[in-house]
């Protein structure tokens, strides 16, 4: 199994309030691979998100630094509502999300993300799934937070392919 | 145990390309410097167990695995979620000297038995941003055992070219191996 960059996005100054895009994602791998460094624009802690089809379910398992929840979304037409990123000064949260079987006309997909956040005295550390309930395969994918990004956040996007040859 | 860069492998096999790897042929630790400062992000890879018979946060057979930058000791923060095998808790720690990286089984567990941690340091190489640590662990020693998911913020923009791993009682058993790996971005 081997991983391979497709595409990366870093925010310049001033920040991007209109979200970032990823369009013209090659149907040539097995599974793509989102690695995210991300923080929001304006004060206070906000959702980064993917939109999606309404009604699309999440599932989140998360820690705050003081207890454990484990929270079900149904309603939304959102992917990841459930995960955050800081606004702290220099603060980033990391995220890595991955889809599997991306290209398949067959499946729904499955969105698998673990990550988080620490702002030395808040944090919150996330292991989430979205189901994006359409078989069509993923050619764009679209990020975004309440409060847009901040300068420096960074989406990187990988493609994994698979070998015969190993196995993998 | 230092280890240079120096000779590291800059062959490369698509995004995830291996640094360096090394295995403690003694009790020790992993000291790995000069760090190329061409990747996006740094993963690195622990097989490791800890010599010491006195554990951490109540658990008798668990150490913390650990890991700071650049030799600095300050400016670290965590936040923990983590699961053993009865109740899932989250805890929080501000203003450490060190990131925790998880828990490894320690001189308590039965002979034989090494946990793994997995690490995604992002943005590495960044001067401007504070660095994000996200790692995971497992560490099963038959009856008694956790698994984490961890994230920490080194609260510093210097660019990482330094790596310290070890656990709470400073030495790794023998056998622990560490691998340090570069993932390339786009055009990189």
């Amino acid at each position: 199994m081997s991983m391979f960059p497709i595409a990366s996005i870093t925010v310049g100054a001033g920040g991007a309030s209109g979200g970032v895009f990823f369009n013209n994602i090659p149907q040539t791998f097995t599974h793509l691979q989102f690695r995210i460094f991300g923080r929001t624009q304006n004060a206070g802690v906000t959702s980064i998100y993917v939109p999606a089809t309404a009604s699309t379910p999440s599932h989140y398992l998360q820690g705050d630094g003081a207890s454990v929840t484990s929270t079900a979304q149904s309603g939304l037409p959102y992917g990841f509502y459930g995960t955050t990123v800081p606004s702290a000064t220099s603060t980033f949260g990391s995220y890595i999300l991955d889809i599997l079987d991306y290209a398949n006309t067959n499946k729904y997909k499955t969105y698998r993300i673990v990550g988080g956040w620490d702002a030395n005295g808040s944090g919150r550390v996330t292991l989430g799934s979205t189901l994006q309930q359409s078989t069509s395969a993923m050619t764009s994918f679209y990020f975004d937070t309440e409060n847009g990004f901040a300068q420096y956040s960074r989406i990187d996007l990988y493609g994994i392919s698979t070998s015969n040859a190993t196995g993998a | 145990m230092p280890v240079s860069l120096s000779s590291a492998s800059a062959a490369m096999h698509g995004a995830m390309v291996p640094i360096v790897t090394s295995t403690l042929s003694s009790n020790g630790y992993f000291d790995f410097t000069n760090i190329p400062q061409t990747y996006q992000d740094l993963f690195v890879v622990e097989n490791a167990r800890a010599v010491t018979t006195s554990g951490d946060s109540g658990f008798s057979t668990q150490n913390y695995g650990n890991m700071y930058f650049n030799n600095v000791t300050t400016g670290y923060s965590v936040t923990f979620l983590i699961g053993n095998g009865a109740s899932a808790t989250s805890t929080r720690a501000s203003t450490q000297t060190n990131c925790y990286l998880g828990y490894i089984p320690n001189g308590n567990a039965t002979s034989g038995i090494f946990g793994s941690i997995t690490t995604h340091i992002l943005n590495y190489a960044n001067t401007s941003t504070y660095k994000t640590i996200l790692s995971r662990s497992a560490g099963d020693t038959n009856g008694s055992g956790t698994t984490a998911l961890v994230v920490n913020t080194w609260q510093n923009t210097a660019a990482i070219n330094r790596l310290t791993i070890y656990c709470s009682s400073t030495n790794f058993l023998a056998g622990t191996t560490a691998t340090l790996y570069g993932i390339r971005s786009i055009g990189q």
